[in-house]
């Protein structure tokens, strides 16, 4: 341990003499300015990320283009401290942030939460989310529950889209071609995705776009022998169907946006998508015939569809050409329908079983924020509201009896919060805040946070962020029924919420070379994060057993890590460090350990750019270290103990070249994703029979694919 | 501009051909036809047999299947059929779609040959395209009572509810269903005085100290009554012995001394399920059936039951004679009567139905549990069995003959098949099959087949068996 501090400390010392004879002032460059990011995420009024309080990074419009990225899955399984986590046999992808998952992580879109399987902003399948009319992404890690509410417990993920057009018209087609591993044909295997977008300036002071992509994934085979196939041994293989399950979405989006060109502002954007989801039966029923020793296969197959539909209006400006004032009002529903259907395999009839709601969600959202009230440098308060009518149901829930096996539910809460931007000395900016959640549900919640920044004379910042957030219960953990004369399992709609809360660290600086050709930004962060009450299953009585679900564990996470990045000429890069453990209180389970699991996490980017040939080389790596996690077993004397398993490291590789010709009109990009050809990875987690650990593998990619991206720009 | 508006049209044109889809044709299939059954018996009572002919798809168009027959031991005047023969052949006609055919064959004697008379049928042309018989291409019809040869039997144990018992006679290939909740109690008939209570309600038995009938109530049994639950450690000894060791009940043998006879608190357990769960669960256990309080006593060769609800003062009584030709004598609380259920017991070989089994529980201890699809062998008539299962037996059921029979392995053990056959989450398991030995000596083999119907609901098993002696 004390070894791992030694090493990055010496990490951090070297680099900084090796930066020592770079000047830092002259912040008012030409160059200086062309490099800014500029943020959004947590800020009163959108600024640059060095005047922030908060720490945020940014994912720009070149990374998502290098990327090829047709979904946020593509792009945040190269941050640092998140992991993509694939539910191929489900056609989903969660992520997993500081080592919770979806459910625990914000995703917004222009700062509103969209809806999902279990909320506004929770539980996100972000291979749903689309990323074409994106300007930049903004992550910040640790609970931001004052601003954005329940559910920000490990941090928010939050997509700013583009809202501006440079010429009066703008018509970008595009095409992309992906190989889905080594499986591509022009139809029936690999990814195909058509795009086509139209931006046009009204007028000065509107531009409107409009937007649609057609993304077609056919799955990824693998060992698997597609949608015919069927024993003829009449033995359970489970080779039928696809290891990945095959897709199509289609995404409309429109915008258009008002500026008067002085204190009033506005937009309205409109998002509608869907999406087709088929899961084939792994083996089929041979429906064996004695008789004449025939088979006629059939499969139980199942469809999912997804409809999302989005609507937000934003306006924003100035009252008296004085106070601030942002205010978004947001309706969206989400539609999951299913189909279970019986396919006879030799003649391709379909004959449907059942067919009902599989997960509905409806919800208005409304968020505004006030500021600037008063003229100071010195403090700055900000007021703000927000409202939440979530109306959704959920299936599943009762296996044993179709007739219960749907809840619905409405929660509707209510947010006031207040944040104040105090500068009590040159070069301190402390930030407290505090937000009252009130719901129809549960008791009125309080998130409570307090960030400080300070620019050291030598012009290092650093940042101290203290945070909270609760995380609402899900629909399993409320409603779940499972009682027949074997078993006991119940959701317990008395659950409190969980409740998070985090403590950040960073400190960074700017280090310019003379010339200002060279910047470099090391950034070592530390941090703390704890959730308690955290809700699991437990057994409420022995005879006869019964299990309920409570609020009963805590989850700790502890970790630092060091972010990197240069600028030199044509040339950027960026490396960074993470090394996180995470201990967990199972009281539930009886027996358990809390010892901390570490893991570490690498990632870079290196990208060069020839302008003489319009040409941008880049690479992305990721690489996630072992993982450890314990699991329980039962010895020889048939006790419970608890035995560590492990999934193994993997690293994610991908490599592209964008070029551009007839004056940038036409772009193509070309590239590898995951290079080091990762599809399984193996881990020794898996829960064996009684007396042998048995060792899996997790799926993870769908193995080397190559991408060709066409482009072109029409503006006139 | 013009040339930018020439490249975006090659581009849209692109664009279109990528976003094409596909399509593609399906092949003929053959049409197959094949005797329903290998085999059918004439036995005493019946006259008429309906032969079955099926169609492994709906017939393409109308045809006729063309029948021929060899005769053994029986003359041409005993018998004739419908459509009747002609120069030898019967033609049985079938019609576009269906999905099967028959014929009628008629016994018009009663004096046949004692050496083995029967007739056997073979198809022998089919007047359509890419028309032909595999599997069951000859049928034998025996004029005595012999063993059947086997086929296949879909016992129809209820779909996802599975509220039957099913009783099996393999060599007579016949099945009986019986409603799960019309008894509660069965009184064995053999030489011992034992009483097995009805496993597949999931009932159970505790004995009471020494306390008279009208005494207990539910107060005084109130913690007794929380361990007598599922998968609580010790429940194992509220259920009889799962194997069929009929001297192993959960209530003891019942004593010629009347006091050496405990009060019994009785759980009920639960009626047959009536909801229907998700496609491919089940929902066997219904509503709680409740609690009754009993004493077993003896009287000459008979036994007496007293009954009474948990809180009653007073109890009924009822007089339960032995029964020499099956192997209980069943009562009902619902009827407070003795009821019929069992099949005599030579004339079956296994029962579906839902069980009591007793588990290894995770936290150490045994308990009990309810399992589905549970298939029991008739031990109590001396049916004994054995599993193979690859790739420990390297054999495949098709290629398993007499000579492969290995006596030392048959097990008087009424779990052999028990739920093995299949698992809740992959389904059938393919890789084993049942040697079977029935009440009559007949050595069977057993595959099954089925353990979801076509569209994947539980509770529609099939399998197929063949005679090998």
């Amino acid at each position: 341990m004390i070894k791992r501090y030694f090493f990055l400390t010496t990490l951090l010392v070297f680099i900084q003499t090796k930066a020592q004879e770079i000047d830092s002032l002259r912040q008012d460059s030409l160059h200086y300015n062309s490099l800014k990011e500029v943020v959004l995420t947590g800020q009163y009024n959108r600024q640059s990320v060095d005047k922030s309080v908060f720490e945020v990074e940014v994912l720009s419009q070149k990374d998502i283009k290098m990327l090829a990225a047709n979904n946020l899955a593509d792009v945040l399984n190269q941050t640092l401290n998140m992991n993509i986590v694939p539910q191929a046999g489900e056609g989903r992808s969660g992520i997993k942030q500081f080592g919770f998952n979806s459910e625990y992580v914000k995703i917004l879109v222009d700062n509103v939460p969209i809806v999902g399987d279990e909320g506004f902003g929770n539980a996100i399948d972000i291979s749903q989310i689309n990323l074409d009319d994106i300007e930049q992404i903004e992550i910040i890690e640790g609970s931001m529950g004052v601003q954005y509410g329940a559910d920000a417990v490990t941090g928010v993920v939050n997509i700013i889209t583009k809202k501006s057009g440079k010429h009066d018209w703008q018509i970008t087609p595009f095409i992309q071609e992906e190989t889905i591993g080594n499986e591509y044909s022009f139809f029936d295997e690999g990814r195909h995705i058509q795009s086509i977008k139209i931006g046009h300036n009204f007028s000065d002071e509107l531009y409107g776009n409009i937007l649609y992509t057609r993304n077609d994934f056919q799955g990824f085979l693998n060992n698997k022998k597609g949608i015919s196939y069927y024993n003829r041994a009449r033995e359970n293989d489970s080779l039928r169907g696809y290891e990945w399950l095959p897709k199509e979405q289609n995404n409309i989006k429109a915008l258009l946006n008002f500026t008067d060109n002085k204190n009033f502002k506005a937009f309205y954007k409109f998002e509608y998508f869907t999406e087709e989801t088929n899961k084939y039966a792994n083996n089929a029923n041979s429906n064996y015939n004695p008789s004449t020793e025939t088979i006629n296969p059939t499969a139980n197959d199942e469809i999912f569809t997804s409809e999302r539909f989005y609507h937000h209006l934003n306006t924003s400006g100035k009252i008296n050409e004085k106070v601030n004032f942002n205010i978004s009002a947001a309706y969206q529903e989400q539609i999951k329908n299913y189909k279970r259907y019986s396919y006879r395999l030799k003649t391709e009839e379909k004959n449907t079983l059942e067919q009902y709601d599989y997960n509905t969600r409806k919800g208005f959202f409304s968020r505004g924020t006030f500021n600037n009230f008063f003229d100071s440098d010195k403090a700055n308060i900000e007021l703000g509201y927000e409202t939440t009518i979530d109306a959704g149901s959920a299936s599943g829930l009762a296996s044993q009896n179709i007739e219960q096996r749907t809840k619905s539910n409405q929660l509707n809460s209510y947010s006031f919060f207040a944040s104040s931007e105090l500068e009590p000395f040159k070069n301190l900016s402390i930030r407290p805040g505090a937000r009252v959640i009130f719901s129809s549900k549960f008791n009125p919640i309080m998130a409570l946070s307090l960030s400080g920044k300070y620019r050291f004379k030598n012009n290092y910042q650093l940042r101290a962020i203290v945070g909270s957030a609760p995380k609402i219960p899900n629909y399993e953990q409320l409603y779940f029924y499972l009682v027949d004369s074997n078993h006991n399992v119940q959701g317990n709609e008395n659950l409190n919420a969980e409740y998070g809360k985090s403590i950040f660290l960073h400190l960074k600086k700017n280090f310019w070379s003379k010339n200002y050709e060279l910047k470099f930004t090391p950034k070592l962060s530390l941090w703390f994060l704890d959730v308690k009450d955290k809700i699991d299953l437990i057994v409420i009585q022995n005879a006869p057993l019964a299990y309920q679900y409570n609020n009963i564990d805590l989850y700790r996470t502890w970790g630092t890590s060091l972010r990197n990045s240069i600028n030199y000429n044509q040339f950027t890069a960026t490396l960074g460090v993470g090394f996180s453990g995470q201990s967990k209180i199972l009281k539930s389970a009886g027996v358990y350990n809390d010892d901390y699991l570490y893991a570490f996490q690498i990632n870079s980017n290196l990208s060069y750019n020839i302008p003489k040939w319009n040409t941008t080389f880049s690479t992305y790596f990721k690489y996630n270290g072992p993982q450890q996690q314990f699991f329980n077993e039962l010895n020889d004397e048939r006790e419970t103990v608890v035995k560590r398993g492990k999934i193994e490291g993997y690293g994610w590789l991908n490599a592209s070249v964008r070029k551009t010709f007839f004056d940038t009109n036409f772009e193509v990009t070309l590239g590898a994703r995951n290079m080091l050809d990762i599809t399984q990875v193996n881990t020794s987690v898996i829960g064996g029979g009684t007396h042998e650990t048995s060792t899996g593998s997790q799926l993870f990619g769908y193995g080397r694919s190559y991408f060709i991206k066409l482009l072109y720009n029409l503006n006139f | 501009m013009k040339r930018q508006l020439k490249n975006l049209s090659v581009f849209i044109f692109l664009l279109i051909l990528s976003s094409c889809s596909k399509d593609d044709a399906t092949t003929q299939e053959d049409f197959i036809v094949a005797f329903e059954n290998p085999s059918e018996n004439f036995s005493a009572e019946k006259n008429e047999i309906v032969i079955s002919l099926v169609f492994a798809s709906p017939a393409p168009k109308n045809g006729e299947i063309k029948i021929t027959y060899n005769l053994n031991n029986v003359e041409e005047n005993q018998f004739s059929t419908n459509p009747s023969i002609k120069e030898g052949t019967i033609i049985v006609p079938f019609s576009e779609n269906a999905t099967e055919t028959s014929f009628n064959l008629t016994k018009t004697d009663t004096n046949f040959s004692t050496e083995n008379p029967f007739i056997e049928f073979s198809i022998s042309e089919i007047n359509l395209e890419n028309a032909f018989t595999q599997g069951n291409t000859s049928t034998k019809i025996n004029f005595s009572d012999v063993a059947s040869l086997g086929g296949s039997i879909s016992p129809e144990v209820g779909g996802p509810n599975e509220e039957n018992q099913v009783y099996i006679d393999l060599s007579g290939k016949n099945t009986t269903q019986v409603f799960r909740e019309k008894w509660d109690l069965a009184f064995y008939s053999g030489e011992e005085f034992r009483v097995k209570l009805n496993a597949s309600l999931f009932m159970m038995a505790a004995p009471l100290g020494n306390v008279s009938i009208d005494e207990v109530n539910e107060t005084n049994v109130e913690s007794l009554q929380e361990e007598m639950a599922f998968l609580v450690p010790g429940s194992n000894e509220y259920v009889d012995a799962p194997d069929g060791n009929i001297l192993a009940t959960a209530i003891d043998e019942i004593s010629i001394n009347e006091n050496e006879n405990k009060i019994y608190l009785l759980k009920l357990g639960n009626k047959a399920g009536t909801a229907t769960p998700e496609i491919g669960s089940v929902a066997v256990g219904g509503e709680a059936r409740g609690w009754k309080k009993i004493q077993i006593i003896r009287e000459n060769d008979e036994y007496i039951l007293r009954y009474a609800d948990l809180n009653a003062t007073s109890y009924q009584e009822i007089n339960i004679p032995k029964t020499p030709s099956t192997n209980f004598t069943f009562f009902s609380f619902n009827t407070e009567n003795i009821v019929e259920v069992e099949p005599q017991k030579q004339d079956w070989d296994l029962n579906f139905t839902v069980f009591t089994e007793v588990l290894d529980l995770p936290e150490g201890g045994l308990g009990a549990y309810g399992f589905s699809d549970y298939v029991v062998t008739n031990t109590l008539a001396n049916v004994q069995a054995y599993q193979l299962k690859k790739p420990e037996d390297d054999i495949n059921f098709e290629d398993f003959s007499f000579s492969n029979v290995q006596e030392e392995k048959f097990e008087l053990d009424q779990r052999v098949i028990g739920a093995n056959w299949r698992d809740v989450f992959t389904g059938l398991h393919t890789d084993r099959f049942y040697i079977i030995k029935d009440t009559e000596g007949n050595i069977y083999k057993l595959k099954f087949t089925a353990f979801v119907n076509e569209n994947g609901v539980r509770g529609y098993p099939s399998f197929e068996y063949e005679l090998l002696n």
